[in-house]
């Protein structure tokens, strides 16, 4: 009878079992340690190139969410200061009224002329609000006072900015306004509310045509507010995108997650089974490389 | 046919035993060498004699002793070897690379390119915010060193593959000098009728060591001499004389090339680790390190480009933000943010402070396919793919590779290996015969004694 040989020498092949399992157990370590199944490149390249892409995405996300928050808290100061003009506009709407009444006295409507370069300085304030150390209402000469009163013009105040809107990007495609102009605002040829304030108070000291004056303030405090509804627009649509972008973050996060997120279960389940093989591979082997040969029993 | 006769046939028995036993215990105590191929006895029956009509054996001759190796197995090991040798030296390098790129666990490149880019969206909502300015800058100046970093790693594992590649020479040159002379020495036992086994398998050792080193194919002559070549053909030795190789500094890269009798032949070397060393630092490396370059500098020139279409702070024409490469070839390793004064950042696109057109299109860069058709954060994935995929490849291989062999070693082992259980077997087969041919030693013993004392009348 013959048989075919085996290899005598199985040492190698047991340590190579064993160098098996052992390295089954440190990925499982690896991947229960840091929670996910790629700690690198070659564990999986197609899933590595698209977390490049994703972290990528992601950062942009966040980019977005930040420039969200900040704009939300300027247009919120712009919005704020336009909103505070409204107790002036009509604080004004009254002066002028009463000034048309025929029976005051030149001291009288001398005082309300005071009463109304008072606001006039207001509005003047206010059309010079700056936030962190910008005007927000210079169009893009953000770092001068827009507004400068000046008795020699027409409208009592120089405006310095220009008319440049600022656009900002807070979504991939999705851009949003950020300012509205102060001559726009303030001076626009639609109706001037700096203008017609100055025309009210020239018409207020000199009792002349203060009628006139009235209905042309009207028309610039319509015009201003027009134009200031701009603000609370784009702070409902910063809003809105910020609550989008918020939701596509959570959407990149889940992606990534299906992409590297280690099977805790999956991989404890590994790491258990790998655990009982290796130790059972141990106590096999051992009792093989202690088995005895022929030579052990011959005399 | 006399009691001498079958006294001698006693006596070769003895003989011929003894000298299987020296086999046997020879083969015990080599069970653990390295390369050692187990050896029997071969026994050959005495010539017949013949006595009148008839025809008498006359023992029996240990004729030699075989020395139980696979040539064709052994070759199979050894160009296995090759493959396995390469593969090794490669992934090995390639591990070393993966750790240079740092991904997907954020800290790489990509988050450098990332927060670079954000820096400028994050202007464009401040344009005139000095700090915001100065974090383009300081994101710029984390991104040059991103690049100078990992160009520098990347050099450094060409290096290393450089300092492996004239190690392995060296080696190389050790071994083939070590087989010429085992070449010599088995000529000389062949000739002389002696039994090389011993260095027959100290050869077989040798050449399986050179083989992981470089491509080997051998050819056997007469006497059992071997001559070496690698497959490209270069003659690494024949007979007891070898040739080393030597290296020789390239000109232009400043690496070395492997020389064979005043021939560069480092281009031909086609497996062993020589050939891992050659492939990571010619061929992966620089494949890599290219393509890093053209990242640093793609990023580089369109950033200049669209910062000089814009104004800074005091609407003043911008200029470069990145000092402008050199060269495509060590964009990456020396690139560098020359705007130092955050004022100097051209934000703006017509010149006003809060005006942030340019500051705009420096961040909408990064979403155009402005670097090999590519976004710089999906030419940057590609990279990475790469180093991932070719290394994953390259282990998958290797563990197939090492499968291979192993089950070419078990073949291997199964041929050659000592077996204690067959020796033991052979002990007591040897031991049987020694002590039935002592036995029958002593017979013919008495057998004299009884011829001796015949006629002789004892008194009582």
């Amino acid at each position: 009878m013959s048989s075919s040989r085996v290899n005598p020498n199985i040492q190698p092949d047991l340590l190579a079992g064993l160098a098996t399992i052992q390295q089954q157990l440190n990925q499982a370590d690896l991947e229960l340690a840091s929670g996910r199944s790629i700690n690198a490149p070659s564990d999986n390249p197609v899933g590595t190139q698209s977390l490049v892409l994703n972290h990528a995405e992601q950062a942009e996300n966040d980019t977005f969410q930040q420039n969200v928050g900040n704009l939300q808290s300027r247009m919120q100061t712009a919005d704020s200061a336009l909103s505070s003009a409204e107790n002036a506009i009509n604080q004004a709407i009254s002066l002028g009224v009463e000034a048309g009444d025929s029976d005051l006295t030149n001291s009288q409507r001398s005082a309300i002329a005071l009463q109304l370069q008072g606001i006039q300085q207001q509005l003047v304030n206010t059309a010079n609000t700056s936030y962190n150390g910008t005007y927000l209402f210079g169009g893009t000469l953000v770092e001068a006072a827009p507004f400068t009163l000046n008795p020699a013009s027409p409208a009592g105040v120089t405006y310095n900015g220009n008319d440049s809107v600022t656009s900002v990007e807070i979504d991939s495609g999705e851009s949003v306004s950020v300012n509205v102009p102060g001559d726009q605002l303030f001076l626009n040829p639609g109706g001037s509310l700096l203008g017609s304030l100055n025309q009210l108070v020239i018409a207020v000291q000199t009792n002349t045509g203060i009628a006139a004056a009235n209905v042309a303030f009207g028309q610039g405090a319509a015009q201003f507010y027009g134009q200031s509804v701009a603000y609370g627009s784009t702070l409902d649509q910063l809003q809105s995108t910020g609550t989008q972008l918020a939701n596509e973050n959570v959407q990149l996060q889940t992606q990534e997650t299906a992409i590297d997120g280690a099977d805790i279960p999956q991989v404890t389940s590994n790491f258990s089974q790998g655990e009982v093989a290796y130790q059972t591979l141990l106590e096999a082997e051992g009792k093989i490389l202690n088995l005895p040969n022929l030579l052990s029993y011959i005399q | 046919m006399s009691l001498s006769v079958s006294l001698y046939t006693a006596l070769s028995a003895l003989d011929a035993d003894q000298g299987a036993l020296a086999v046997t215990s020879n083969n015990i105590a080599n069970v653990n060498t390295p390369g050692y191929s187990r050896e029997v006895a071969q026994f050959t029956e005495s010539p017949i004699v013949t006595s009148g009509d008839l025809q008498f054996g006359t023992g029996v001759n240990l004729t030699g002793v075989q020395g139980i190796r696979d040539n064709v197995l052994q070759l199979r090991l050894d160009q296995q070897a090759q493959t396995q040798g390469q593969l090794n030296t490669f992934v090995s390098g390639m591990n070393q690379v993966q750790s240079v790129f740092n991904e997907p666990a954020g800290s790489g490149l990509q988050s450098a390119i990332s927060n670079f880019y954000n820096s400028f969206q994050l202007l464009a909502a401040d344009p005139t915010n000095l700090g915001l300015r100065q974090t383009t800058i300081s994101d710029a100046q984390t991104l040059a060193a991103g690049f100078n970093q990992a160009a520098a790693a990347l050099t450094a594992e060409q290096q290393s593959a450089d300092q492996g590649v004239t190690q392995t020479v060296g080696q190389i040159n050790t071994l083939t000098a070590q087989i010429a002379s085992l070449n010599g020495q088995i000529s000389a036992a062949a000739g002389g009728g002696q039994n090389p086994n011993s260095l027959l398998d100290q050869r077989a050792l040798a050449v399986n060591q050179l083989s992981q080193l470089v491509d080997v194919q051998s050819i056997t002559a007469d006497s059992n001499s071997l001559t070496l070549t690698t497959k490209g053909g270069t003659l690494l030795l024949t007979g007891n004389q070898s040739f080393n190789l030597s290296t020789q500094t390239n000109a232009a890269t400043g690496f070395q090339d492997v020389y064979a009798q005043g021939s560069d032949i480092t281009a031909s070397i086609q497996s062993g680790n020589l050939a891992g060393y050659i492939q990571l630092r010619d061929q992966e490396v620089p494949s890599l390190t290219t393509k890093l370059d053209t990242l640093a500098s793609g990023i580089a020139t369109t950033v200049n480009t669209q910062s000089a279409a814009g104004f800074d702070l005091n609407g003043v024409a911008g200029g470069n933000f990145f000092v402008p490469p050199a060269a495509l070839a060590g964009a990456a390793l020396n690139l560098s943010v020359a705007v130092t004064n955050p004022t100097n950042v051209a934000a703006s696109g017509d010149g006003t402070p809060g005006n942030n057109a340019n500051a705009t299109a420096l961040a909408d860069l990064q979403n155009q396919t402005n670097i090999g058709g590519q976004t710089p954060v999906d030419y940057y994935s590609s990279i990475v793919f790469q180093v991932g995929n070719d290394t994953a490849n390259a282990t998958s291989s290797l563990d197939g590779q090492n499968l291979i062999i192993q089950q070419l070693q078990d073949q291997q082992g199964a041929e050659s290996g000592v077996s204690l259980d067959q020796e033991g077997a052979n002990i007591v087969l040897y031991q049987n015969a020694y002590s039935a041919a002592a036995r029958v030693a002593g017979v013919i013993s008495t057998l004299y004694q009884t011829a001796i004392n015949m006629g002789l009348v004892t008194t009582s």
